[in-house]
């Protein structure tokens, strides 16, 4: 089944997402870079990695630095293009689609978590969380009750009308949160959330990740270094070698 | 609105020295168009006084050549009056002659006029033509220039011999002296004809030459137009309008204008220079974020559209700041140079010529527009360029990598 124009990003057709089991599908997904600006030779970062993600599950991705952990989370998320392969985005393929409708389909499907939150630094708290829904073309007044909600509930209460230069990283980190699930998106990819925090916030944060995507009911991608908060998630998989292994559940068969 | 609203905190944002690189861009487009505004507006001005002086003085607007047949002439004072859109007309007679100062021995040779009489009272002829001692209508003798009068030395009642060539009855023109008394002396805002013109009696001058060197001097706003109508009612006529009569000069004059542009417009490039680099100096400032909102679902148009705004409301800024610096500064170019003249002299202790210098300034309107509508077009153009080239990347290495 093909989606119609618009039923790609488009709000009243959610329901349409929601026959999908796996938001997210990554098919014989290859990723190469040139070795150098002006090189001849490439440097293989992904060979041939297959990866579904299925509804309202949490899957991790560990691996060393430089394991390409980041660049899949990137491909996944259309933020990066693969050099082979697929990525299907409730059985949309990214590759298929022009600027606006891959656009439309980042913002309402897929929400993204950085490790250095890079929050619009001139906008406030509040209005970091509702861009994503101002983007999509709702006004301030709409979305206004929902960023609140999310950010009282990630206790940002008192923190709505502050710039980000004048909030904590854990605060930051907990606006990138409440940014990614403010479009109830089908997907959070989150990468290294916890990575330029202390232990302290770094636990606080996870603790929040985890608990807010399983009551909002969404999927969550995350890559981390942190063994302990990835093991948390229902599935883990291991990045070496170019390919995954799957560590922890049950995965599924692409 | 989103567009709107995030240009508009990016414009004038604090953070990552923003606000420094457009205050820095709109003194750049305000410093710029404010001295193309001033610069174009003075040579204007220039080129007008020099422009007016020449049409109040040495050919008027038109200047026509009644014919004479058999009938008398063809057209007189009366029926040229007629024409619409004529201001003032009035009868002159233009000849040439030599003077000599016997005492001295100096000789010039010197274009020889005489108005009729009212003609010296209107106001186009003397806001440029004065007379400082003596009348110059019912006078005795010849009215001449200081200029003239150092030319050949000579002081206030003293006599000349004019030598003029008039009308003779076998030969054309035949050579006629006399000994004039210098009856008046006057100034002129043009140096060129104060040195080579002297001014006798019309009456005097009419019995001399005859009634077929008459000519009739107009003063009008629309030269060519009444130009063609005398043509036309009166075709054995000869109307000449200035832009005719001057043509020369007004080819140079029109010369200069083409350079001044030139160089105007080479003023325009380093406008250009810095806007291209400012404009890209705020996108590199804003390139993550720009990558960030991609990220959060912005297309490349949105994206491109929020810089290109910026970069709009920036420049508008600055087009507008410029605009008013350079109308107050024309408006007050005399203060202007009269302060440089202060500060010279505090340094070099002695009198600079910016004190001496007048000008009159002429702005226009449309030159102001065509600078600003350039300056705005540019801005739209390098900042949409800058953001095409930045945002054609894939965005995660724009997010990751430094600058493109």
């Amino acid at each position: 089944m093909h989606p119609t124009d618009r039923q790609i990003g488009d709000h009243i057709d959610r329901p349409f997402a929601k026959q999908f089991d796996r938001p997210i599908q990554l098919l014989d997904i290859t990723k190469r870079f040139k070795a150098a600006q002006d090189g001849e030779g490439e440097i293989t970062i992904l060979e041939d990695v297959d990866l579904c993600i299925a509804r309202g599950e949490s899957t991790a991705i560990i691996g060393k630095s430089g394991s390409g952990k980041s660049t899949l989370l990137h491909i996944a998320g259309g933020l990066d293009s693969p050099t082979s392969g697929k990525v299907l985005c409730n059985g949309v393929d990214f590759a298929t689609l022009d600027d606006k409708r891959r656009s439309s389909l980042r913002n309402l499907h897929i929400g993204f978590i950085f490790q250095a939150n890079l929050l619009l630094e001139d906008f406030t708290a509040l209005e970091n969380v509702m861009a994503p829904a101002m983007i999509a073309g709702r006004t301030a007044r709409d979305c206004r009750p929902r960023a609140l909600s999310l950010l009282e509930r990630l206790g940002l209460g008192d923190r709505t009308h502050h710039l980000p230069s004048q909030l904590s990283g854990g605060e930051k980190q907990r606006i990138a949160i409440c940014r990614a699930l403010m479009n109830e998106p089908d997907v959070i990819m989150a990468d290294e959330p916890t990575g330029a925090l202390d232990e302290e916030n770094a636990q606080e944060v996870e603790r929040l990740l985890l608990d807010l995507v399983k009551e909002e009911g969404r999927s969550l991608l995350l890559v981390t270094h942190n063994n302990d908060f990835a093991y948390r998630c229902d599935n883990v998989y291991l990045l070496k070698n170019h390919a995954l292994s799957l560590e922890k559940g049950l995965g599924l068969d692409v | 609105m989103f567009i709107l609203r995030t240009a508009l905190k990016y414009a004038f944002s604090k953070g990552k020295g923003q606000r420094t690189s457009s205050v820095v861009i709109v003194l750049g487009i305000a410093l710029g168009l404010a001295a193309l505004l001033v610069i174009s507006s003075v040579m204007n001005g220039l080129q007008t006084a020099q422009l007016d002086q020449l049409r109040a003085l040495e050919s008027f607007d038109v200047s026509v050549e009644p014919s004479s047949g058999n009938n008398g002439f063809s057209l007189g004072l009366d029926d040229v009056s007629g024409i619409p859109g004529i201001d003032f007309a009035f009868e002159y007679i233009e000849t040439y002659a030599l003077v000599v100062d016997k005492t001295s021995g100096k000789s010039t040779s010197a274009r020889v006029r005489a108005y009729s009489n009212d003609a010296y009272y209107s106001e186009r002829m003397a806001q440029s033509l004065h007379f400082i001692a003596g009348e110059p209508v019912g006078m005795d003798g010849v009215a001449v220039s200081y200029t003239m009068m150092n030319t050949l030395s000579l002081h206030s009642g003293d006599d000349v011999e004019v030598t003029f060539l008039k009308p003779g009855r076998t030969a054309t023109v035949v050579p006629y002296s006399t000994r004039m008394a210098i009856g008046a002396l006057f100034g002129s805002s043009m140096t060129e004809f104060s040195s080579s013109t002297i001014f006798v009696d019309y009456q005097w001058l009419l019995s001399l030459m005859g009634e077929s060197s008459v000519r009739i001097g107009i003063y009008t706003q629309n030269s060519e137009s009444v130009a063609s109508r005398i043509a036309e009612l009166y075709p054995d006529s000869k109307a000449v309008t200035w832009k005719e009569y001057n043509r020369a000069l007004y080819s140079a004059l029109m010369l200069e204008k083409a350079l001044m542009y030139i160089f105007l417009a080479f003023m325009f490039l380093i406008i250009c220079v810095n806007l291209k680099n400012s404009t890209r100096r705020l996108l590199r400032n804003r390139q993550q974020e720009g990558a960030m909102l991609r990220a959060l679902g912005c297309t490349r148009a949105t994206v491109n559209s929020i810089f290109v705004l910026q970069g709009v409301l920036v420049c508008l800024i600055g087009e507008v700041i410029g605009v008013l610096l350079g109308i107050l500064a024309v408006n007050n170019l005399q203060a202007l140079l009269d302060f440089a003249d202060t500060v010279a002299r505090f340094f070099t202790g002695s009198a600079t010529v910016l004190g001496f210098l007048q000008f009159q300034a002429n702005t226009s309107p449309l030159e102001i527009m065509l600078s600003c509508g350039f300056v705005f077009i540019l801005a739209v153009v390098f900042t949409y360029m800058g953001c095409r080239r930045t945002y054609r990347h894939e965005i995660m290495e724009v997010i990751f990598n430094a600058s493109y």
